[in-house]
């Protein structure tokens, strides 16, 4: 992966994202294979994992992460992080500052409250900031969306968005909506990368990313219901072809009925 | 998710005559071989009960590999109190090493301590390894249910027994994921963090809160299904069998054995 890169890993519930994204984050040893950092695997050779040996620049934003706050303040929750960086205090608060800002968090507003006083949405984002607020190289968002309702994942999207660039970003999700937003694809099966793909194509695959249980944009989700009816469509490559093969279907068959 | 975690109290599954034994059958031979344990105050009643021991570990010698699993970390606990034993307890000292004096008293002690402390955690253990948690439970309800006439929420106690064990496999999985969490954004949370305020907030208050949700929860489906609205009946009705009877029979003829060594022949 280069510096700035956004790759997505694509794959259903259960089909070993998160197990892949603490190998990717060093935080348990891959069964085979090792996992490189800068070209160098900073795990060893040794059988035991000390939590010294991981690279701090590499973060991951955990599932659910409102669940992992426990600070009395935002700020200090936010702050968490930097403090295990031996920081100076100005250094921590102006992190602190600029990830709440960062997540579009009011710092004057937020940062003295407790985290439990907030939203679910509201706790989410400040996670992200106590992850934004380790200014990492290598930043894993595993189902950074999971659990939230339609309005505050748009939210949460937008947020997302303005980091690309910074660090890498290693974006597990089982939205194929959501992993094409990403440079480099990688559809995962069964604890396997089944193919790689760029983020155009995805979605030219609809029928057997279906089948590999990933959630599709709702038109693709009614193309896929469409053709589990017995309804077969033409092939087709972009969201509007298949709009209107929809269309065309529908139309033919309200004629003869 | 961080290393396998290990299956609380270790029940494995299996169709052994330990296994098809009744629960309560197991209970109450428990209990007998703990009375064993603590009545054998002489070697010969030691002995007796240890054959005991024995003779229930025949019956499941398959078992004995997990049940080796189970005892192992504790064996290093009963031995190092054993050892404390020896020198806290006054009398004829062996030796003098600076103020540390092993007394033969102290030895002697130890050596009944530990040997009746391995007996009462190996039946446990037994009784935990082929048995269900629930089963246990539903064992534990028979054995005290006439508590129940002088108030004592016997049922209430149990069913919350029961929820915690099956629930420790969740609660060790839930820790695991916190500490993954924390580490992924720059806690050590290794074992210094158990002399650090702010890393042990890190890793309980997580914890706790999610409990607590889950308890919640776990209490609200209980009650949307009906749970203390009267009196229940169990889907498994368990009935004393031939075995469970041999069984009773063994496990009664080996304490009084044992009584009687220690009582009457060697008082």
């Amino acid at each position: 992966m280069d510096t700035g890169e956004v790759i997505s890993v694509l794959g259903a519930p259960g089909s070993g994202k998160t197990r892949l994204a603490l190998e990717l984050a060093f935080l348990t040893r891959p069964e085979v294979g090792a996992v490189l950092f800068h070209g160098k695997n900073p795990l060893g050779r040794k059988r035991s994992l000390q939590p010294q040996q991981r690279p701090r620049a590499v973060t991951m934003l955990v599932q659910n992460a409102e669940d992992q706050l426990f600070a009395r303040t935002v700020f200090d929750d936010v702050a968490f992080g930097p403090r295990h960086l031996e920081l100076e205090d100005a250094e921590i608060e102006r992190r602190v500052l600029k990830a709440l800002s960062a997540v579009r968090l009011d710092p004057d507003e937020t940062s003295t409250r407790s985290p439990f006083a907030l939203s679910g949405g509201e706790r989410r984002r400040v996670a992200l900031a106590g992850v934004l607020a380790m200014e990492p190289e290598v930043l894993i968002l595993d189902e950074p969306t999971s659990n939230l309702d339609p309005k505050t994942r748009e939210e949460f999207l937008t947020l997302l968005e303005p980091l690309r660039g910074k660090g890498a970003i290693i974006w597990l999700t089982a939205s194929a909506e959501e992993a094409a937003r990403a440079q480099r694809i990688y559809v995962f099966q069964d604890a396997r990368l089944a193919e790689v793909q760029s983020g155009a194509n995805l979605l030219r695959d609809w029928r057997r990313l279906a089948i590999a249980g990933i959630e599709l944009p709702a038109l693709f989700e009614l193309a896929a219901a469409i053709e589990r009816r017995g309804c077969p469509l033409p092939p087709t490559g972009s969201a509007p072809e298949l709009h209107d093969a929809i269309l065309d279907v529908w139309k033919t068959r309200h004629h003869a009925g | 998710m961080l290393g396998s975690s290990p299956r609380f109290l270790n029940f494995e599954p299996g169709d052994s005559i330990r296994h098809r034994l009744d629960p309560r059958t197991k209970l109450l031979a428990m209990f007998a071989v703990i009375a064993d344990a603590l009545i054998a105050s002489v070697p010969g009643g030691i002995i007796a009960a240890y054959l005991l021991g024995v003779v229930i570990g025949l019956m499941a010698l398959h078992l004995l590999p997990a049940l080796w699993r189970v005892l192992r970390p504790l064996l290093v606990l009963i031995i190092l109190f054993g050892l404390i034993i020896v020198v806290v307890t006054p009398g004829n000292a062996v030796i003098h090493i600076s103020f540390v004096v092993p007394t033969y008293d102290g030895i002697a002690l130890a050596i009944r301590l530990t040997l009746q402390t391995f007996l009462i955690i190996y039946t446990t253990s037994l009784l935990t390894i082929t048995t269900p948690p629930l089963a246990v439970a539903d064992a534990l309800q028979w054995a005290f249910g006439w508590l129940e006439r002088v108030r004592v929420p016997v049922r209430d106690i149990i069913a919350m027994v029961a929820i915690g064990l099956t629930f420790v496999p969740l609660l060790i999985e839930e820790t695991q994921k916190v500490i993954a969490a924390q580490r992924a954004r720059g806690a050590d949370l290794g074992m210094n963090a158990l002399l650090d305020e702010q890393a042990m907030g890190a890793l309980m208050i997580p914890l706790l809160l999610a409990n607590l949700r889950r308890g919640d929860e776990l209490a609200e489906s209980m009650e949307a299904r009906l749970y203390n609205s009267g009196p229940r009946t169990s889907l498994h009705e368990y009935r004393f069998r031939r075995l469970d009877a041999n069984a009773a029979a063994i496990a009664l003829a080996f304490t009084t054995a044992v009584a009687v060594i220690s009582f009457v022949l060697l008082p």
